[in-house]
């Protein structure tokens, strides 16, 4: 089977706790794991990232000098159980329309949590459907991560 | 074959097209470009960039020019991909366990 870029990225973790618990974790408090210093856009100058209520609810990381970038928006929210949200760091949503979907269920004492980020090949569709230039970003950000962690 | 090429090489949305197109199988640059909005010598350059990056080889067909995906180059850029949610979900695990902990 031929490898690509462009499939869905699937990742399934289990975790030693409730779903209730996992999914507050995963939103309220993901400034508390997401390592902003090594996966973000700034790096080293990072303060916070946090799911906030705007024109919907979105997922927006802060630097210290009070420069902004919005991550994506929330497009699906099940608490304790499912969570969907575009996801285009530092990027318009039309430059980098990617998604990414987590879904959180009972297994054993713990839950079970499923990370799919899909719509990779979205972008090459759309050079296809436009006849026309496309100035994709999503990757630039992935090379913003990788430079970050060396 | 470094990452960070293939990631630098697929930063251009039309080197993705191309790409694409080489998902159906080996092509020639004249095929790749009768499907896309590029002219040819456009699509000859792309091809340039993305086999220097190794994510596409070539081979000679008689007189003509295959272009194929390379399996390996795409590879280890999807470990890369993988790499950096496995690495966000390991956090992830630790801090709702601890969070968790606290709770009973």
């Amino acid at each position: 089977m031929t490898v690509t870029p462009t499939e869905t990225i699937r990742k399934e973790i289990y975790v030693d706790a409730a779903p209730e618990t996992a999914f507050r974790v995963f939103t309220e408090q993901i400034a508390a794991w997401w390592p902003l210093g090594k996966y973000g856009m700034f790096l080293d100058d990072a303060e916070s990232v946090t799911f906030e209520e705007r024109d919907g609810w979105q997922l927006v990381e802060k630097a210290k000098d009070g420069r902004e970038s919005v991550w994506g928006e929330v497009v699906e929210y099940e608490f304790a159980s499912k969570l969907r949200m575009t996801w285009h760091p530092g990027k318009e949503a039309a430059a980098m329309p990617t998604e990414v979907e987590v879904t959180f269920a009972t297994s054993g004492d713990g839950t079970t949590v499923v990370l799919e980020h899909s719509g990779w090949e979205r972008a090459g569709a759309e050079v296809r459907a436009t006849r026309s230039g496309y100035d994709g970003g999503w990757i630039e950000v992935l090379e913003h991560y990788r430079r970050a962690s060396g | 074959m470094a990452y960070a090429e293939a990631l630098q090489a697929l930063g251009d949305g039309t080197r993705r097209a191309v790409l694409e197109e080489l998902r159906n199988g080996p092509q020639a640059v004249g095929d790749i470009a009768a499907r896309l909005p590029v002219s040819r010598p456009a699509v000859s350059q792309h091809l340039r960039v993305l086999k220097e990056a190794g994510l596409v080889t070539e081979r000679q067909d008689g007189t003509r020019r295959l272009y194929r995906a390379d399996p390996d180059g795409l590879a280890e850029l999807r470990e890369y991909l993988d790499g950096f949610w496995e690495e966000a979900l390991a956090s992830f695990k630790a801090a709702a366990e601890r969070e968790e902990g606290r709770k009973t």
